[in-house]
């Protein structure tokens, strides 16, 4: 059944006016918890030793138990986060010629920004890629998750689709990564790619694939004085 | 009537929000989808706004999840300040002359431990030791179980006049990843007298010592 708002706003205007101060408030609320989350994981549990480091089970555990149950008090299903095989191929076919321009840029700016040639995992043993693929997949599918099924979705209720909420969700994804600089411009890039190849198909495997490729292609291409490791909030300084 | 309640369409989605959202006065549940508010290549389908009883147990959810990482932040920050800040060292610097600075340490909380101390001399960094040396006054007086808690730094040389001496517990914390100096007992002013090999010394003596 389709309805326009003018017809939605005559026939329940008790529905609306709760949608927009109190739904609005709590979804704007779910965005920042989560956030904020991620930020006391990385600056302040991961600035402790490794042992101490098992703490962050509290910010990630609490975040995960909000993404989880928000999700499942909104109904939303495996198929609607992107969890499934659906838009998969889709997905690929939007983030194909934006990762081969990414990957340009990255070799571009390696050769004539930092003056250094790709290594492509030269001087790395078999186990050490292979490794470090299947990590990348599993962190980026991770990182993708609370991304885009969570606070691509939720400021989709406050803004709908479009630039605005895929640049909201790129900052806060460029913002978790500061103050790391290379990251958090290379994050900042890849969050508007990701952000809206989701809005337009919603599959987060090809994302989280996308982006295992994409850590690697800024590996190969970027010095690693460049990349600190890759480390990012108060790790990033010691 | 606001810009996202404009957007929200109803359709068959049928959720536990929108069984929440069942009013008493009859009014329709709210299963909504962003299909139609979004642009047409857009696959997004929006979730369901929550329900009054929903929304009631997210803002319970999000106020217990601010509350256990208030509390969680507290707990690092005392943590982090025990670990670091060690409140636990004792001791007494004693005595101090050209030659150098004596005294004992000991950590409280591990007394059977030997500290390290680092002596700076009017600010600047002079000499590092063991507080390892025999003083049977210090369990005597039952700061500690055992008589190896003394130390004496000898101080590199000095131009005339009067300096100030400050003895530091060097801690390290979190597996050596953070290193602290925490000062012992109160500084120690003493003086240098006017010697032939004391004037023959810089006033910035302790770049030599750095250089060292």
């Amino acid at each position: 059944m389709n309805v326009d708002a003018t017809e939605r706003a005559a026939r329940w205007p008790e529905a609306d006016a709760a949608i927009s101060a109190a739904e609005r408030a709590l979804v704007g609320w779910e965005i920042v918890s989560v956030v904020v989350s991620a930020l006391i994981a990385e600056w302040a549990v991961l600035a402790l030793d490794a042992w101490h480091k098992l703490a962050l089970v509290v910010p990630v555990g609490a975040a995960c138990v909000l993404m989880f149950a928000s999700q499942r008090a909104r109904g939303e299903t495996a198929r609607t986060l992107g969890l499934t095989g659906a838009h998969f191929a889709r997905a690929l076919r939007l983030l194909l010629p934006l990762m081969i321009l990414g990957a340009l840029l990255l070799v571009l700016t390696g050769r004539f920004w930092f003056g250094v040639r790709p290594t492509w995992g030269r001087g790395r043993a078999g186990w050490v890629v292979l490794g470090f693929s299947v990590w990348g997949f599993v962190w980026g599918f991770v990182q993708q998750y609370a991304l885009q099924a969570f606070i691509n979705r939720r400021l989709q209720l406050l803004w709908g689709t479009g630039w605005l909420t895929t640049l909201a969700v790129a900052a806060l994804f460029a913002l978790l990564h500061l103050p790391n600089p290379v990251l958090t411009v290379a994050t900042l890039g890849g969050g508007l790619i990701w952000a809206w190849v989701y809005q337009r198909a919603p599959n987060l495997w090809a994302l989280a694939l996308s982006h295992a490729l994409m850590t690697w292609m800024l590996i190969s291409t970027l010095p690693a004085s460049a990349l600190a490791g890759l480390r990012v909030g108060y790790k990033y300084f010691g | 009537m606001s810009e996202a309640g404009a957007r929200l369409k109803p359709d068959a989605l049928e959720t536990q929000a929108t069984k929440d959202a069942a009013s008493p006065t009859g009014s329709p549940r709210l299963g909504v989808s962003a299909a139609a508010h979004t642009p047409s290549h857009a696959q997004t389908t929006l979730p369901a706004p929550l329900g009054a009883r929903a929304r009631t147990r997210m803002t319970h959810l999000l106020i217990g999840k601010s509350l256990v990482e208030t509390l969680f932040l507290v707990a690092l920050a005392v943590l982090f300040i025990h670990q670091v800040l060690r409140p636990s060292f004792r001791g007494s610097v004693d005595a101090a002359d050209a030659s150098g600075v004596s005294g004992w340490v000991v950590d409280a909380a591990a007394p059977g431990a030997r500290v390290e101390v680092q002596l700076n001399v009017d600010g600047h960094y002079a000499a590092r030791g063991w507080a390892d040396r025999s003083r049977p006054d210090v369990p005597a007086a039952g700061h500690a179980e055992d008589e190896w808690h003394g130390f004496v730094l000898r101080l590199p040389p000095l131009p005339p006049g009067e300096h100030e001496a400050r003895v530091y517990a060097v801690h390290a914390a979190f597996g050596g990843q953070w290193l602290t100096l925490q000062q012992v007992d109160k500084p120690l002013r003493f003086n240098v007298p006017v010697t032939a090999g004391a004037a023959a010394v810089a006033p910035d003596w302790w770049k030599a010592v750095e250089q060292r």
